[in-house]
């Protein structure tokens, strides 16, 4: 009885071997990002109020653009688009970083690490440099906006 | 399936994938970009998942390394350096001739059959023979290569020590058979291609594109931004046929650049010309699986 019962067991767990290997699957937080990306788009690069960050990575060829438009009164991000040539980790990591940014202010922004993003969306550690990217772009879109203010200022 | 054999699959398709043939020329301005690693927070993620961490930093060093170790630096890290053979003390000299696993007798060093008639077996994987000596090319590393001389040692290579012919041999000859050819075969496919080979030359002189590496060159993002759009607003075949002719010539011309960059050892610029070769490469398998009305979706997994 006990062998029999075992051996049914043991054909059902080992009947299809190739049912047991893995597919490589992304994350449903990754493919609803994915499929209904969030704020796509561009803003205008020469708007004054508008901060842009170009980011790449090198290994993969994958490119991401990141903007943000700030109200200056208020330091907040008011609005936030993006645009990214890459593999589903990395458009999800940027979609999720508009998500997260709207609203905040430069510091907060500033303040993301990629491991919340990478986190948020249960990357597997091969997909970690997607996150990094995200978190890039966010960083080099604030430098950009700073860098046009004091521009602005400058010569004011 | 295990994180490390995952990210060793996800290597091996990549090389697989970018398969190519050369065409044309452009202008395309070089600059450099700067490279910012970001090591410390990879590794701290990669312990927090428990990874460790070579298998994820080194992939693809690993990945080449894995099967035979690669003679050390081949080149000179340093860049501008001028092509004195002063580094080469370095590599551990191989000995011309090693014993036949099977009759004892000595075998020239990367010999795939043992030479001693009554004998004839499969010999084991020559350790620390890189994929030019493998090929039977010279075994200094090149990014100058003739695609169809490759081609015809590698299926030399293939007629001597393909599996197929030993299915009736002994187990540990068809083992050998198996791992002869399927180190020719990586061999074949990671030199084939120019963006692999890039790549493997940088590996080899231990200055590899890391992934966790982050580009921050504008003018060459801004380039590919605008590419990319022009293609995603792309209407006709006979717009993309225009954007074809322009990627094409802009892979020939960092193909042209890497020639001279790898030829004169300048690391550095033959590691900013292959991540150019990355993005263009990228573009133009887009442009290969363009079609009207089809949405582009991500282009790589």
């Amino acid at each position: 009885m006990l062998r029999t019962t075992f051996s049914t067991v043991s054909r059902s767990l080992f009947a299809k071997p190739s049912a047991i290997i893995a597919v490589r699957s992304y994350h449903p937080k990754v493919i609803d990002h994915y499929e209904h990306p969030r704020n796509v788009g561009s803003l205008n690069k020469s708007d004054p109020f508008v901060g842009t960050g170009l980011v790449g990575a090198p290994a993969c060829g994958d490119v991401m653009k990141l903007q943000i438009k700030v109200d200056e009164a208020s330091g907040k991000i008011v609005d936030v688009k993006f645009k990214t040539f890459g593999c589903g980790s990395a458009i999800a990591s940027s979609s999720y970083m508009t998500e997260r940014v709207r609203g905040m202010t430069l510091e907060d922004a500033g303040a993301i690490k990629n491991t919340e993003v990478a986190k948020e969306l249960c990357l597997p550690p091969v997909k970690l440099h997607c996150s990094m990217l995200a978190e890039d772009a966010i960083k080099s879109a604030i430098n950009d906006y700073k860098r046009k203010r004091a521009a602005a200022s400058a010569s004011a | 399936m295990s994180p490390i054999t995952f990210s060793f699959a996800s290597r091996a398709r990549a090389l697989f994938i970018i398969k190519s043939t050369l065409s044309l020329s452009s202008s395309t301005t070089s600059s450099s970009p700067r490279l910012i690693a970001h090591a410390s927070r990879l590794s701290t993620l990669s312990r927090s998942a428990s990874i460790p961490k070579t298998t994820h930093l080194n992939q693809r060093v690993s990945w080449h390394l894995s099967t035979r170790s690669a003679p050390s630096s081949l080149f000179h890290t340093s860049s501008r350096a001028s092509s004195s053979p002063s580094n080469d003390k370095e590599t551990p000299q191989k000995p011309e001739t090693r014993p036949c696993w099977k009759c004892a007798n000595p075998v020239p060093y990367l010999a795939l059959i043992c030479p001693n008639p009554t004998c004839k077996v499969v010999q084991t994987i020559a350790p620390g023979a890189n994929y030019f000596e493998v090929l039977g090319l010279s075994p200094e590393p090149t990014f100058d290569i003739d695609v169809k001389d490759l081609r015809n040692k590698f299926f030399k290579i293939q007629q001597q020590v393909h599996p197929d012919s030993y299915s009736q041999n002994t187990n540990s000859d068809q083992v050998y058979a198996q791992q002869q050819s399927t180190l020719a075969n990586k061999a074949y496919a990671t030199l084939k291609d120019p963006l692999s080979r890039a790549n493997y030359l940088l590996d080899l002189s231990h200055a590899p594109i890391h992934e966790s590496e982050s580009l921050d060159n504008p003018e060459l993002l801004m380039e590919v931004m605008e590419a990319r759009e022009l293609l995603e607003d792309a209407q006709t075949e006979a717009e993309v046929q225009d954007l074809k002719d322009v990627n094409d010539a802009r892979v020939l011309e960092t193909c042209q650049g890497l020639s001279d960059a790898f030829r004169e050892r300048d690391l550095e610029t033959a590691k900013e010309l292959s991540i150019k070769l990355q993005y263009w490469i990228r573009i133009r398998n887009v442009i290969r699986d363009w079609a009207a009305g089809k949405p582009v979706v991500a282009d790589h997994v």
